[in-house]
């Protein structure tokens, strides 16, 4: 509860400290934002591809998303944005095949920010292991923005964890991964490898544990709401 | 790889799979595949209980359970299957619910958007139109095919007489190999006797086989007259729950229907095989299934879809066998050493294909291959080409086929391909340009095609001088105007008494409208969708672009009902087509589709200074 009103404040502090017109917007919508059920809260999965896992070294290669309405996830929405970060992909091209000649095509950073936080106004963010992500998100919104972007996220692997928690069922090393969840909740294997299925994979997957967490009310997200 | 985009390249690829939708386009299924939103239904749990349905629903992961309003179990569906629309339980259209079996993953297609796209794409709104009745009524258009139970019956009935003894009976029905027989007494028929009845009525009770067989017969059975239609046979059967019909002249009993009999003769929608095709696990498997094909054509033929439909379908075909055995010889050889397209030409190319035809194909190899890895791509070609031939898709005369270390070469060494046709023609290149550039990718890494296609064309479009000998080539397959004034025979010695619809009117046009798109730098193989794209950037106007698309289709109706007819005579189809088995009103159309051949061939004999 305190950590909601303390995320209100310090969007609302910065929406008036910065003009930047989407900006602000983005920041007023966040704090007025109502949390309850999935059926009525919008969502925004969000998946990145990085050049390695450290947000001061490292950098945002590819942005995927989609939108989740309802409780259903609208491929209309549907978003991958190749960034052209200017540093080679070196060896993390194994892991997310995408060449510097690929990223070469991308946009800049910050137009690529831009339009993430465009189609994330009056949504409530969605990752899976939201740490690693938003700390490149907000890496680089330092200096896009001037400053380190408010979050308010669920995390589809603290999810599971509680879930686990609440009914002492053993976890397991890699457990937690992505696919190892997927396979889990008898979702489908994706083949290919990229933001934009893993976004979506993400939102599958949290549709797929609120089931489970509460299989005959509808879950209440708030309690799941972790605040960066 | 992708550069930015609006993506639903998972979804198209699993919509791929997917009857009907397997039978749109990319593009087509790009756009379906953005109007589509996921829900997830844990075991239980009720996708939907209004009627009607709010929409489609595809089955991404898990299963589905069917039940009636009186909760009564009607079918089960799962990955890949559809529900929502309207569905016939036992030949009977009924309301349903449907509620999760497993935990499923379902993607859902609003009842807006599934109306919308049933409109814009015939083959999937033919598909979902009450499918059965579609069927059965386009079978009854065609005189040939089977229409009446007198076309289903193989052999005289089986007749016992009712005295005999269950004992006897049995042994005749053995001997005859077959499931029934006809029970007749004083010549008159008067039950009915099945394999399934002497389990029941004789076995599971310990019935004395010496008694007679007339005790455990159904007496006095459902029938039909001989001219019945089939409609009717198989309504009456799937009312009553029968296998087996008595088939009647008058009194005197002719044969005998089966269920199966019918639903044979009711040949398959082409998309099942196509997704038979994907599911085969062997060649002999596949051998299997593209034993369905000819007839599988001939309806397709004799039903009249248009033109492009058919090409299209076909070629999906073909497509599918070629990927299938590309597939299980990847899993024989293991994973390819380097990427690599499998590319196809000319008809296969252009979703032109009217029937099974030579193969034509080759290998893009992402670089040049070493030692081991040319010998793999060798392996693999050759399985595959072995593979195709089997199948009836026979060696090219041309040997243009990845068999062919020549067309199995790496993206540079196609280029070079390219340059020595575009830099030196000569007759034979250009021969070789008017089958390569019409390419498409079937399998494997598509962008090194698009970057092979962009750079020929490319090509093409700043060398006039190739250009010239080209329009040249195309100049040298004439409409056959001469041949409406006085009766011109082909030169062709076996085939002396007809048009060749496919050289003389064919060919001239694929050939004309394949200019325009070297000159316009168009990558699309498709005649009809060149056209399109020509008129889109104003390379060709209106007029021209709906004449010629219209003689194309005029002339390949013909075509195609002229090689219905040969098969239904059970002969081999062919181009040839005698004038004096076209009505007056065809021939002067098809004179009116020639001479529009003809005046575009004029318009770029000027374009291009050749007489």
């Amino acid at each position: 509860m305190l950590d909601h009103w303390r995320y209100q404040k310090r969007c609302q502090t910065i929406a008036q400290r910065f003009r930047q017109a989407g900006l602000a917007d983005y920041l007023t919508e966040s704090a007025a934002l109502e949390v309850d059920t999935i059926a009525n809260t919008p969502l925004i999965a969000v998946d990145l591809e990085m050049t390695g896992l450290d947000a001061r070294e490292n950098q945002i290669v590819a942005i995927g998303w989609t939108h989740v309405d309802g409780g259903r996830i609208r491929f209309a929405a549907n978003q991958h944005l190749l960034i052209n970060a200017g540093q080679t992909v070196g060896y993390s091209a194994a892991i997310h095949e995408l060449l510097d000649s690929d990223v070469a095509h991308g946009v800049a950073l910050e137009e690529g920010l831009a339009t993430l936080f465009e189609a994330a106004r009056g949504r409530v963010w969605l990752f899976h292991h939201a740490s690693l992500d938003v700390g490149f998100l907000q890496r680089a919104s330092i200096s896009w923005a001037g400053f380190a972007m408010p979050f308010m996220v669920l995390d589809t692997l603290q999810m599971e964890l509680s879930l686990r928690q609440q009914r002492d069922l053993p976890v397991q090393h890699d457990d937690l991964r992505l696919n190892k969840l997927r396979a889990h909740y008898n979702l489908p294997a994706y083949t290919a490898h990229n933001a934009l299925t893993d976004a979506s994979s993400t939102a599958e997957l949290l549709l797929a544990i609120a089931e489970k967490m509460e299989p005959a009310t509808a879950l209440k997200l708030k309690p799941y709401l972790t605040y960066f | 790889m992708p550069t930015n985009y609006h993506d639903a390249s998972h979804a198209t690829e699993f919509l791929h799979t997917v009857i009907p939708f397997n039978a749109l386009l990319t593009d087509e299924l790009n756009s379906l595949a953005y109007k589509l939103e996921a829900a997830y239904y844990p075991q239980g749990k009720v996708i939907f209980s209004s009627r009607p349905a709010p929409g489609l629903g595809i089955i991404r992961k898990g299963a589905v359970r069917m039940l009636d309003d009186k909760q009564k179990f009607l079918d089960k569906r799962s990955e890949g299957e559809l529900f929502g629309h309207a569905i016939y339980f036992h030949g009977e259209m009924k309301d349903y619910v449907v509620e999760a079996e497993e935990d499923c993953l379902i993607w859902h297609l609003s009842a807006e958007d599934f109306v919308e796209l049933c409109n814009a794409n015939v083959l999937v709104g033919e598909y979902f139109s009450s499918r059965l009745k579609t069927r059965l009524s386009a079978a009854t258009q065609v005189k040939h095919s089977v229409t009446q139970v007198r076309d289903l019956l193989k052999r005289a009935p089986v007749m016992v007489d009712a005295d005999m003894s269950i004992h006897d009976a049995a042994s005749r029905m053995s001997a005859e190999n077959v499931s029934s027989v006809l029970v007749v007494k004083n010549q008159q028929l008067c039950g009915i006797v099945t394999d399934k009845d002497l389990r029941h009525r004789v076995l599971a009770t310990g019935l004395d086989p010496s008694g007679a067989i007339g005790n455990v017969m159904t007496a006095n059975p459902k029938h039909m007259a001989v001219d019945a239609s089939v409609d009717e046979a198989l309504l009456l059967m799937m009312r009553e729950n029968y296998h087996h019909l008595p088939v009647m002249d008058d009194d005197k009993p002719l044969g005998l229907v089966t269920a199966g009999d019918i639903l044979r003769a009711q040949s398959e929608h082409p998309l099942r095989l196509v997704r038979d095709i994907y599911k085969s696990k062997s060649i002999n498997g596949l051998l299997e299934l593209s034993q369905r094909l000819t007839p599988l054509f001939e309806r397709m033929v004799t039903l009249g879809r248009d033109v492009e439909q058919i090409g299209r379908m076909v070629t999906l075909i073909t497509d599918a066998f070629t990927v299938r055995l590309l597939q299980l010889s990847e899993q024989h050889l293991g994973e390819p050493p380097i990427a690599y397209a499998w590319v196809v030409f000319g008809s296969q190319a252009r979703e032109e294909q009217t029937a099974r035809t030579d193969q034509d194909n080759g290998l893009v190899l992402e670089r040049d291959a070493d030692g081991e890895e040319a010998d793999y791509f060798a392996r693999l070609s050759e399985l595959v080409c072995d593979g195709l031939d089997q199948l009836g898709y026979v060696y090219c005369p041309g040997e243009v086929m990845a068999l062919n270390v020549k067309w199995r070469v790496s993206l540079g060494g196609w280029k070079q391909h390219f340059d020595g046709w575009i830099n030196e023609p000569k007759p034979k290149s250009v021969m070789y340009s008017s089958i390569f550039f019409d390419i498409r990718c079937v399998f494997g890494k598509s962008r090194l095609v698009e970057d092979l296609q962009a750079y020929a064309s490319k090509r093409a479009r700043e060398n006039r001088i190739f250009r010239r000998f080209m329009a040249e080539n195309v100049l040298t397959h004439r409409p056959p105007l001469g041949f409406f004034r006085r009766f011109v025979q082909e030169d062709d010695g076996s085939h002396s008494e007809g048009l060749n619809l496919k050289h003389r009117g064919i060919v001239p046009i694929t050939d004309l409208v394949r200019m325009r798109a070297l000159e316009t730098g168009i990558h699309e193989a498709n005649t009809f969708r060149r056209i399109e794209l020509a008129t889109e950037k104003g390379a060709m106007n209106e007029d021209d672009a709906s004449s010629l698309r219209d003689a194309l289709i005029l002339i390949n109706r013909i075509r195609l009902e002229h090689q219905s007819k040969q098969m239904v005579a059970g002969r081999k189809p062919t181009n040839f087509v005698p004038i004096e088995e076209l009505s007056p009103l065809l021939r002067r159309n098809l004179k009116a589709a020639f001479m529009l051949v003809e005046n575009a061939q004029q318009a770029l004999a000027l374009r291009y200074q050749v007489l």
